[in-house]
């Protein structure tokens, strides 16, 4: 009887399996097909970028020996604890993760002096303060809050022109204000440090050490930012971010794990690991006299001004505080619109001819060539309203549009993506259309959102046809002062570099930048992915 | 504290007045709906019909529920009784496709009237559904959700203790007030939603099948509350389970195929001596 089962089994199997294993070969070879002309393109630019052909291949042998064997060997072992080598990812990627929002903070101070944010952030401030204080202690409603809000808002940052000077401008225009430092400190530091002691007050339910840990953030990170400006080249008021962004995240993450009984504690060496590695293979390579690379992608790249005719001091700096700017523009533009239109769409709109139109043209809309969108931003915002061509705010309007279509239908998806029941749940108990939807389903959805959100933003800060319609000066030689000062980005300058005469720009300024690109968006895909997988360990 | 010293005062929004003040003089007279004629009507059904599209749901279906007491809704799957206990929150209006007709009265006043807004009809009737659907915030958070939403001036904590003890609940959670209501177990998510239900003080409160989805232990704490609360609500109760609503309902309401209301009495006389000779073949297994 067995053997009667085994034979008949037998003949079923080979009468496809010929076919399955062709079949999955090449689905696999299609589905890896992308990935490898992309490696080997990655791999090929990153070899031009660090100059790597010059270097002996001792050299290598020695990193290899003094970093990737015991990362390697520590990442082993860390697989047999329990969540450590997730431990160890997440501990280096905030690190890594705090380092970079540092920079993209330091830059954003570069570009808006600390003196005009702290000029502009007062007077909101204070707007914010009276209103919430209006619905605490008087019965005014919510309605005429807003609009009083609206109107002292506009008042305090724009003023009357010609008849009343604005709050932001008075304030700016002052004799004695604050040094940097102390900006920086009172409203970027103080904030999170609060932030820093809510979170701990709220994971130990006792207010005391939340007191104690806000208290030794504040002061620590001050501290230890002032004593970097001392000793490096980085003014006060920058070096303040270096610890709060590159430090406190790892450090808040290191005690969570520390505390945690289920996740082991062990994979916080990885980082560890990874730092020393690098530290000891740096001395060996220079206890053993071999000849390093001369790397085109190096800190005077990242902070240097372009330059057209030497390309060893050539730099991007201008490019990456336009597209640091472009993109804080494209997120205030298109977030909130974004999202808007998405509530509106799965929340509010009735099922009918209107809507479908709508629905229809959006996707048609995410699918329209991004030159189509310069050529808009070009007609409309330079040419009808005559704002200045180039510009940071027209750029960013423009390359908002450009990804407005993609973040309604993400967040449009995520907002599907809440189960029927919890409205039901909120609906039932007397819910209006937006209690549920703000107590409800946007909590419910936001993780969603900002994944979709995220990786549209690394699809507007690599585009580079809608900035040359609008003509976006691509070798701006000035460091942009503003949103309405015309800036270079990224992507732009790397097209722009790639038709100087010197072959050293080809084969290693634009390799250089297209690295600095990849790492920028590779970190903000990487973000994503932790929001996404967060997102699917709850629900 | 006792239940009625929080929430009874609670300001409602203008919207709310027509329904607030209408004056509680239903009784059993007009069409004469089929009606048990004890104790004030709280909800009465007048000819109601329900069509999704063109599928009708319900027909004709009239009844009146009694103050203070536990109303069962048997019958077959897509009978249409738990449609017609979203007819009296009017959770249809939701559903594109529904259409209803006919006069639905919450104390006296219509619900169907234009001058009803449902989310203030909604406010008056509290809903537990058939899968425990606890919002992802804290115990605490979900049971005041109610409060917070109606903008009730109350103190929250008091009427939070005091609905989760309601609820049975308060004993097992008290020391974990702000842990998600989404850790709890199924029953305790399913009486958390009772908790989430009664804290605004309801008149009446709708659960749609709440204990099919728990095992034995958890249906029988959910069953014994619900006898517990009709000292103080009025409880209409959808259920599959035939012993279930002999056992804690008043008054039984027998659906049978069609959307057609078969027959409607005190739970004793439905269980023992129907009228109806099909909710006999119903009640004693050999039909549905």
């Amino acid at each position: 009887m067995a053997t009667d089962t085994d034979s008949e089994a037998s003949v079923f199997g080979r009468v496809s399996r010929k076919k399955v294993i062709a079949l999955r070969v090449v689905l696999l070879a299609s589905s890896l097909v992308g990935i490898a002309a992309l490696g080997a393109l990655l791999a090929y630019v990153t070899y031009q970028a660090f100059d790597l052909q010059e270097v002996a291949p001792a050299w290598f042998l020695v990193y290899f020996l003094a970093l990737v064997v015991p990362t390697a060997a520590l990442s082993l072992w860390l697989r047999g604890r329990p969540d450590g080598l997730q431990v160890g990812a997440e501990s280096a990627i905030a690190l890594w993760g705090g380092t970079m929002a540092a920079a993209g903070a330091g830059i954003f101070f570069v570009a808006v002096q600390p003196v005009t944010w702290f000029a502009t952030l007062v007077p909101v401030a204070l707007v914010a303060g009276v209103t919430v204080a209006l619905g605490r202690y008087t019965p005014i409603s919510e309605t005429v809050r807003l609009v009083v809000a609206a109107v002292l808002l506009g008042l305090a940052l724009f003023g009357l022109p010609g008849v009343v000077p604005s709050a932001s401008g008075l304030l700016g225009s002052l004799s004695t204000l604050p040094s940097d430092f102390v900006i920086v400190v009172a409203t970027v530091v103080l904030p999170a440090a609060a932030a820093v002691g809510a979170y701990v007050a709220l994971v130990r339910e006792e207010r005391r050490p939340g007191l104690v840990a806000g208290a030794l953030t504040l002061v620590g990170v001050a501290a230890a930012g002032y004593g970097i400006g001392l000793t490096t080249g980085f003014s006060p008021g920058d070096a303040v971010l270096i610890p709060l962004f590159g430090l406190v995240p790892a450090a808040i993450h290191a005690w969570r794990t520390v505390q945690s009984e289920a996740r082991s504690a062990a994979g916080l060496s990885l980082p560890v690991t990874i730092g020393a590695g690098s530290l000891v293979g740096a001395a060996a390579v220079d206890a053993l006299g071999l000849t390093g690379p001369t790397p085109w992608l190096n800190w005077q790249f990242l902070t240097n001004l372009p330059n057209k005719s030497f390309p060893e001091s050539a730099g991007v700096f201008p490019a990456i505080v336009g597209s640091l700017l472009l993109m804080i523009v494209v997120v205030v533009l298109a977030f909130p619109v974004g999202v808007g239109a998405a509530v509106y769409l799965e929340e509010y709109a009735p099922d009918n001819r209107f809507t479908r139109f709508v629905q229809v043209n959006i996707s048609n809309l995410a699918g329209v060539p991004s030159v189509v969108y310069g050529l808009l931003g070009l007609a409309i915002f330079i040419n009808t309203f005559g704002m200045e061509s180039g510009s940071v705010a027209v750029g960013g309007m423009a390359l908002g549009l450009l990804i407005l279509p993609i973040v309604i239908i993400s967040a449009q998806e995520a907002i599907r993506s809440v189960p029927a029941s919890a409205r039901e749940a909120s609906y039932g108990m007397g819910a209006t259309r937006w209690q549920t939807v703000r107590n409800v389903v946007l909590p419910q959805a936001m993780p969603g959102i900002l994944t979709g959100t995220i990786l549209a933003l690394g699809r507007a800060i690599g585009e580079t046809a809608p900035l040359l319609m609008i003509a976006a000066p691509d070798a701006y030689l000035g460091i942009p002062d503003g949103f309405l000062a015309p800036a270079a980005a990224l992507p732009l300058q790397i097209y722009n570099l790639a038709f100087l005469p010197q072959s050293a720009f080809r084969t290693g300024v634009v390799p250089a930048g297209v690295v600095t690109m990849l790492a920028i968006l590779l970190t903000m895909n990487g973000i994503a992915i932790i929001l996404r997988n967060r997102y699917q360990n709850d629900s | 504290m006792s239940h009625d010293s929080f929430g009874s005062d609670s300001p409602d929004p203008t919207d709310d007045d027509a329904l607030i003040e209408t004056d509680v003089s239903a009784g059993l007279d007009g069409d004469d709906p089929a009606g048990i004629d004890d104790g004030a009507t709280v909800v009465e059904a007048d000819g109601i019909n329900v069509w999704y599209d063109d599928e009708q749901a319900l027909d004709d279906v009239s009844l009146a529920v009694p103050e203070n007491s536990v109303t069962a809704m048997i019958g077959p799957s897509g009978c249409g009784k738990s449609t017609f206990l979203r007819c009296i929150n009017r959770m249809n209006d939701l559903i594109d496709a529904a259409r209803v007709e006919g006069d639905l009265a919450l104390r006296g006043k219509n619900v169907y009237d234009d001058d009803v807004d449902p989310v203030a009809l909604r406010r008056r009737v509290g809903m537990v559904f058939q899968q425990p659907n606890p919002f992802p915030k804290s115990i605490y958070d979900n049971v005041a959700y109610g409060l917070k939403i109606q903008d009730v001036d109350a103190d929250y904590d008091a009427v939070v203790e005091e609905s989760l003890k309601r609820a049975a609940l308060w004993d097992e959670v008290k020391d974990r007030l702000d842990e998600s209501g989404t850790d709890l177990s199924g029953g305790q998510q399913q009486r958390l939603c009772i908790a989430r239900a009664i804290a605004p003080d309801p008149e009446v409160v709708l659960m749609d099948e709440p204990a099919s989805a728990l095992d034995p232990v958890a249906t029988s704490q959910i069953e014994d509350l619900i006898e517990g609360l009709a000292d103080d609500y009025t409880v209409i109760i959808v259920t599959h389970n035939m012993q279930q609503a002999a056992r804690i309902s008043d008054q039984t309401a027998v659906f049978l195929t069609g959307g057609q209301l078969v027959e409607y009495d005190d739970t004793e006389k439905i269980f023992e001596n129907p009228d109806n000779d099909r909710v006999e073949d119903y009640i004693t297994g050999k039909f549905g």
